[in-house]
């Protein structure tokens, strides 16, 4: 069988791999911590208190940025005082057969969780827990959730 | 709600016993339920260790063969970290004094660890 993957993209597959067999469910612990520091690394100077539309902005820019990643989207606020977030073209999406685990529950998901949740709390000052509710493989879609906490 | 009684688990914990400091409850994806931890301490950074370092020790078990992992205890100068499973989705995390009766200790997290996976 043939890898198209380039040798980037072999390591971020390798390392996720890794982490998630020494470390089983914990991984998920350990990506979302690495996610949260990669967003001060990644982006040290952000707004704060920023409102929703300019906070959405700011995180579809600073995602396009990083190319390859896929395109980010923070949706609209909801009643609950939820956030509906739409992910396109995930760059992680491609490790799902090599991770024998569905979009949202490979522990490389939640590097891209914790990375959302600690860019929110910066720029809008609110705690907020991400998930993944829908995949939808046919449009390369991820439909999550920010849920304040 | 759910945090309430969660909370007031931890608090019946702590005062159970004069050698323990703080406690918590975390979800195995990291996340902090509910803690009674001191001030200055990162709740997000307690969460995120105490959910690896108790699936690092589930690993570690069954790679060597050491059966179900019951707890994970860490002792450092200053005192123990002390960390079980609450049913499949929490773990408990204690902190306890240097010179902590780890026995009494070992048994009331027991239990507490039963209350919260009753309420999880």
């Amino acid at each position: 069988m043939t890898d198209h993957r380039s040798p980037q993209e072999t390591v971020i597959a390798c390392i996720s791999n890794s982490v998630s067999f020494m470390l089983g469910r914990g991984a998920r612990a350990a990506m979302r911590e690495a996610g949260k520091k990669a967003s001060w690394e990644i982006w040290p100077d952000l707004p704060e208190q920023v409102p929703f539309e300019e906070a959405a902005s700011v995180m579809r820019e600073g995602v396009a940025s990083l190319k390859g990643f896929g395109d980010f989207s923070l949706v609209q606020q909801c009643e609950d005082g939820s956030y509906d977030i739409e992910f396109t073209n995930c760059g992680f999406a491609q490790y799902v057969t090599q991770s024998g685990q569905p979009c949202g529950e490979q522990a490389i998901c939640f590097f891209g969780f914790g990375l959302v949740e600690e860019t929110m709390r910066r720029l809008m000052g609110q705690k907020v827990e991400v998930k993944l509710i829908t995949r939808d493989d046919a449009c390369s879609v991820c439909r999550e959730k920010a849920i304040p906490r | 709600m759910r945090a309430d009684m969660l909370n007031s688990i931890l608090t019946e914990l702590n005062g159970t016993s004069a050698d323990i400091e703080a406690s918590g409850v975390i979800s195995t994806d990291g996340l902090m339920m509910a803690a009674q931890l001191p001030a200055g301490m990162d709740e997000d950074r307690v969460g995120a260790m105490s959910a690896a370092m108790l699936s690092l020790g589930d690993r570690t078990a069954q790679e060597l063969a050491r059966g179900s992992l019951e707890q994970v205890l860490i002792k450092g100068q200053k005192g123990y970290v002390l960390m079980t499973h609450a049913g499949n989705e929490a773990v408990v995390t204690v902190l306890a004094k240097p010179n902590a009766k780890l026995g009494l200790i070992f048994l009331d997290v027991k239990r507490a660890a039963e209350n919260i996976s009753s309420l999880i």
